[in-house]
């Protein structure tokens, strides 16, 4: 499995030196403009590369029918799968280490200093719900294919960036969405049902590539 | 005799086909050409064996091995090279052949090289460099590295030109012949089939029309045609024929189990001037598509 992962981040190697560049600029440019609001352009940026990374991983397989060519030697579904799954956790673990370590690092954008915990809960919680819909982004390449990939992922940026402002409108009786969860505890549970709705996706997928026809 | 791969009761349904196989069976270290006319199911059947295409019902096994129960064993043992290359364009023949390599038990390294010097591909170049007839090699060779027992070419030919076409096929004759191995070879490119083959499988709308011997085969089909004046034999001697047709006097036939005695048979009826020409696998395959001559 291991080998599979490092074969995804091989074949990406030149796209991921180059986003990180970009990224780079981007981040100190933003930095110099926003000052203290500069980490959570930091960790919206990094959110968002791993979704690309994530869709780049599908895309290389679409393009290069690399499904039907892996399904062709002798590697178990779970191998491949999981493959995937390590390859984009490990991504996302990295990118948002990498986040908080540039944080950290600047006195005047620390996160974690007193009276911006609150933030820092905020954006591990949206980094839990990225991970999921990496992991459904996953899920859906399995089962469907990259063009559903590329429609969901369309879809969810649209919400994240206009649909959860509307959020309690829409939903007007949803309590628990303010349920009075110390911002600890509502991480927690996040964490858990992050936890378990990645699992099932995992599980999900393998049952599918099991089942699909490759060309 | 073994077996180096069966297929019982097998079938897969989609909205507009059906591949339906009663039985197949491949024996070790024989070539088996698989021919049909596009879409007749040639690339599903071959498939089929890797589990790329899951079955509706049937059973497969490779040198005895269950192709479901024991597929990662399965795949151990058989290389195959697909219609289309798949293999990642962003990498290298050398890298790809690491990689390929940590999972087959049998890879030979060296066996690898050669293989890729023999066919002329350079190691650092990128696949996305490389022409369609060297993917193809790269595709091979990586298949022949790991020296599987079964190797299953699924229309290794299609989409070169004639040039590319002549070259893959004389080194793939080369490589084939050259160890004791079994091959299912898939192709609508009837003369590729003759050149190596063993045994003939021809497909029909899913279905296997015709599963033979090659020699015999090529024994046995007959184009034969005379004269018959006697009109009160004409039914007797058009139902001795497989496919046949009068134009006035002069009756043209197909058959299919053409022998000595037929031409004697013949003249008993009234026949004159039988001609009886052997006809090629072309041919044939262009009668059995269309149902006559």
């Amino acid at each position: 499995m291991w080998r599979l992962l490092l074969k995804d981040l091989y074949l990406q190697k030149r796209r991921i030196i180059w986003t990180l560049w970009i990224v780079l600029i981007l981040l100190v440019a933003a930095r110099v403009v926003m000052g203290d609001a500069a980490p959570v352009i930091f960790f919206a940026t990094a959110y968002f590369l791993t979704s690309i990374f994530t869709l780049q991983i599908c895309y290389n397989e679409e393009e290069n029918k690399g499904l039907a060519f892996l399904r062709s030697l002798p590697l178990s579904t779970r191998e491949v799968v999981s493959s995937k799954f390590c390859a984009m956790l490990l991504v996302t673990l990295l990118t948002l280490a990498a986040a908080f370590a540039w944080s950290l690092s600047l006195p005047t954008t620390n996160i974690f200093a007193a009276g911006k915990q609150e933030t820092a809960l905020m954006l591990i919680t949206f980094g839990e719900l990225y991970l999921v819909i990496n992991s459904l982004l996953i899920f859906v390449y399995f089962r469907w294919g990259y063009a559903r990939v590329q429609f969901l992922f369309s879809l969810i940026m649209t919400f994240l960036a206009f649909g959860s402002m509307s959020l309690s409108r829409l939903f007007p009786k949803a309590r628990f969405l303010e349920a009075g969860l110390t911002s600890i505890q509502g991480a927690s549970t996040g964490l858990a049902t992050a936890i378990i709705l990645i699992f099932l996706l995992w599980i999900g997928s393998i049952k599918v590539l099991q089942k699909k026809e490759l060309s | 005799m073994q077996i180096a791969l069966s297929m019982e009761n097998v079938s897969k349904e989609y909205p507009n086909f059906k591949l339906q196989i009663a039985s197949l069976k491949l024996p070790s270290g024989s070539i088996m050409g698989l021919v049909g006319p596009n879409g007749a199911g040639k690339s599903t059947l071959i498939k089929a064996i890797l589990n790329l295409v899951p079955l509706d019902t049937g059973r497969i096994t490779v040198l005895g091995r269950d192709h479901l129960k024991q597929e990662i064993e399965v795949k151990q043992l058989v290389g195959y090279v697909p219609e289309e290359s798949n293999l990642y364009e962003e990498a290298t023949p050398a890298w790809l052949g690491g990689f390929v390599a940590h999972y087959y038990a049998t890879w030979d390294d060296t066996y690898y090289r050669g293989l890729l010097e023999k066919f002329q591909i350079p190691v650092r170049r990128k696949v996305k460099q490389l022409s369609k007839g060297g993917k193809m090699k790269l595709s091979l060779a990586l298949q022949l590295a790991h020296r599987p027992d079964l190797l299953l070419l699924d229309e290794p030919t299609a989409g070169l030109d004639p040039l590319a076409r002549r070259d893959l096929l004389q080194e793939l004759l080369e490589v084939i012949q050259d160890e004791k191995r079994s091959v299912l070879f898939s192709s609508h490119i009837v003369g590729d089939v003759e050149k190596v083959a063993d045994y003939v499988t021809f497909l029909k709308e899913g279905s296997i029309v015709l599963c033979e011997d090659k020699e015999k085969l090529l024994e046995k089909w007959r184009q034969v045609q005379f004269k018959v004046f006697d009109s009160s034999r004409r039914e007797e001697i058009a139902n001795l024929f497989t496919y046949g047709k009068y134009c006035g006097n002069y009756f043209q036939g197909i058959t299919d189990h053409f022998d000595e005695e037929l031409p004697v048979r013949l003249k008993e009826l009234g026949a004159e001037n039988i001609q009886a020409v052997p006809l090629d696998l072309e041919k044939i395959m262009v009668i059995l598509s269309r149902g006559g001559i």
